[in-house]
């Protein structure tokens, strides 16, 4: 894990991917034990700053923020004392202290969870039939003029756009096997 | 996207109502926003039943989708939103507490208490 300290604040460069959701939560309540306090994010990337030790409860949420709705859901969060840390690509990172022992919790049921990844499925659906159907790269080797680098382009965004769609069809699948594994129990 | 549904089909899709869904929906029998519904429901259930900001969320729109629930106009000082119960969400949540009281009432009787 690289690290980037400047005093006080610390960037951390760390992957998680979307499915990874929970160990992200849990590695960020460890950071907060050691004093470690979430304050920015960037792609792969986690800026911290140094306080007093505490007991931090992360929770993830994902909400378009284009949603017509935005404002209220919002409101809802704030209202029920989580504190919006920071946002990312439609991701929201929500804090809290817990009071006693008992955990808070953004969702109180599997079913309610499982909303959230229907949420980033409808989001990755779009995308990745546009990079499947519309960007699709379309060249022809004779009509470029010899040692034209075009070739070269052409191969490494190929290359590029074969790896997004892996990654891409990848969390596709691992996101619908979780909505299935959460609705899978009765409804509480 | 969907088809317009009867009260009969929504009424059989919703119930059983879960938990969050029943407290939800009976406590807008009085207009409310999110947050009061989240406090009286643990005021009341003395913190049981504590509803988390995404499960109420999640239940509001779900209940507004269906036509159990609907905003009400605020007097504009409040950007929060103020819910309440529609008719056939009224309907809804009597048809649940008939239902709930002949399960705890059959319980009762099956137990000898």
């Amino acid at each position: 894990m690289k690290q980037y300290v400047f005093g006080e604040e610390k960037w951390l460069c760390k992957v998680f991917w979307a499915w990874q959701d929970e160990k992200e939560e849990k590695w960020l309540e460890e950071m907060s034990l050691k004093g470690w306090h979430l304050v920015k994010l960037a792609p792969f990337f986690y800026k911290f700053r140094m306080g007093p030790p505490r007991r931090m409860v992360y929770r993830l949420d994902y909400k378009m923020t284009l949603d017509k709705d935005y404002a209220e859901y919002q409101t809802i969060f704030n209202d029920s004392g989580w504190e919006l840390v920071a946002t990312m690509s439609n991701w929201h990172y929500y804090r809290i202290e817990p009071e006693n022992e008992r955990i808070p919790e953004i969702y109180n049921t599997n079913h309610a969870r499982a909303q959230k990844y229907r949420r980033l499925l409808m989001a990755l659906l779009p995308i990745l039939v546009i990079i499947t159907v519309v960007i699709k790269p379309d060249f022809k080797m004779s009509a470029t003029p010899e040692g034209s680098v075009l070739p070269t382009i052409y191969f490494v965004a190929s290359i590029l756009r074969i790896l997004l769609l892996i990654i891409l069809g990848f969390g596709t699948i691992k996101i619908v096997m979780m909505i299935r594994q959460l609705e899978s129990g009765p409804r509480e | 996207m969907n088809k317009p549904k009867s009260a009969k089909e929504i009424i059989r899709s919703v119930t059983p109502l879960t938990e969050a869904s029943f407290y939800i929906l009976s406590a807008l029998s009085t207009p409310m926003h999110g947050y009061g519904v989240m406090q009286l429901v643990s005021e009341m259930t003395h913190n049981r039943v504590e509803l988390g900001p995404g499960t109420l969320y999640g239940a509001l729109t779900n209940l507004q989708a269906l036509g159990l629930i609907e905003t009400v106009a605020s007097d504009g000082s409040d950007r929060r939103k103020l819910y309440r119960q529609t008719p056939m969400g009224r309907s809804v949540v009597e048809k649940e507490i008939d239902r709930l009281e002949e399960v705890t009432r059959h319980g009762r009787l099956l137990l000898g208490l």
